[in-house]
């Protein structure tokens, strides 16, 4: 009987790790090889977004390019074709943006999907708008970079 | 310590490992999205696409697609501006022994009033029912002109 009881907390730690394993966890794609350029490319799109150098900026896309937010879907073929992105952004008090989060969700050695949060802040550092997106990254014409993003942002 | 027991714990666990190992898509479930408004839609439009992409039906096909719509698969962009930019697409699987498709995993992972982001694993088959090939893949379903429909889909088939 005593044997039985010792046995008890063993059956309960491994029934504990066997329900744990079984629980929902996002996949871990850090060993993924576009993972780090996925990150990097992010990375340098926002320092050019900040920087409110668009040269800089669509150095950091594929073309053709899509930015999925209006109906119909505009595609740019080439650098020099977007609006007025920063100009835009000033006249609502836009300083700077930052990334809040950033998760890989799908990836193979020439193509990320990343879901990003980005937050946009006032030159007093406030920060006034928070929004989801979506972007895809990959390495295509012998570079990473951004073909298409979609944001929840108006 | 009772080996018994112990065996019996490590079999249990064991078990359990088991069917965790061989259930769902491997990927956390979407219910936290389930209340919002095109999470719905983003299922019926992706239900349609497959059922009408298995009919190899372009005109049907292309109902599910905002134009122009854009796949981004194959290390290309392919914009597509009208079901006829569909044709091509069935004889083109076809030749590599396709005969239909299905959704192994959905799951919505963006979500808002207009727009969904999709994640997704389809499996193409054979004839016989035999699996010739499966890929992840994500779709954006928006709600514009009046209507829900795919508006971009990247996939990691080659």
């Amino acid at each position: 009987m005593m044997a039985r009881f010792a046995s008890a907390p063993l059956a309960c730690a491994l029934l504990l790790l066997g329900t744990s394993a079984c629980a929902p966890k996002p996949a871990d794609f850090s060993s993924c090889p576009a993972s780090k350029p996925a990150f990097e490319v992010m990375d340098s799109f926002m320092t050019a977004f900040n920087a409110k150098d668009m040269t800089a900026l669509e150095k950091t896309f594929h073309f053709p390019n899509m930015r999925i937010s209006v109906y119909p879907l505009h595609v740019l073929t080439g650098p020099g074709q977007q609006e007025d992105v920063f100009g835009i952004l000033t006249a609502e008090g836009w300083a700077r943006s930052a990334w809040i989060d950033r998760t890989i969700v799908q990836c193979d050695p020439n193509k990320a999907h990343m879901l990003a949060t980005f937050a946009r802040y006032h030159a007093d550092g406030s920060e006034y708008s928070r929004y989801d997106g979506l972007y895809i990254i990959e390495l295509r014409d012998g570079f990473w970079g951004i073909t298409a993003r979609s944001t929840f942002a108006p | 310590m009772n080996m018994k027991h112990f065996l019996a714990g490590l079999a249990g666990a064991g078990l359990l490992l088991s069917a965790c190992a061989t259930t769902g898509a491997g990927g956390p479930g979407d219910s936290e999205f389930a209340s919002c408004p095109a999470y719905a839609p983003a299922y019926k439009v992706t239900d349609d696409f497959m059922t009408s992409f298995n009919s190899k039906n372009a005109e049907a096909w292309g109902a599910t697609f905002h134009f122009p719509s854009v796949r981004i698969a194959s290390g290309t962009v392919r914009i597509i501006n009208s079901p006829a930019d569909l044709e091509n697409s069935f004889t083109n699987l076809a030749a590599q022994g396709w005969d239909h498709s299905a959704w192994e995993a959905r799951r919505v992972v963006q979500c808002d009033a207009t727009k969904a982001h999709m994640l997704t694993t389809f499996v193409r088959y054979r004839a016989d029912k035999s699996v010739l090939s499966r890929f992840n893949s994500l779709y954006i379903v928006e709600f514009k002109n009046g209507r829900w429909a795919l508006t971009a889909r990247s996939s990691f088939a080659p």
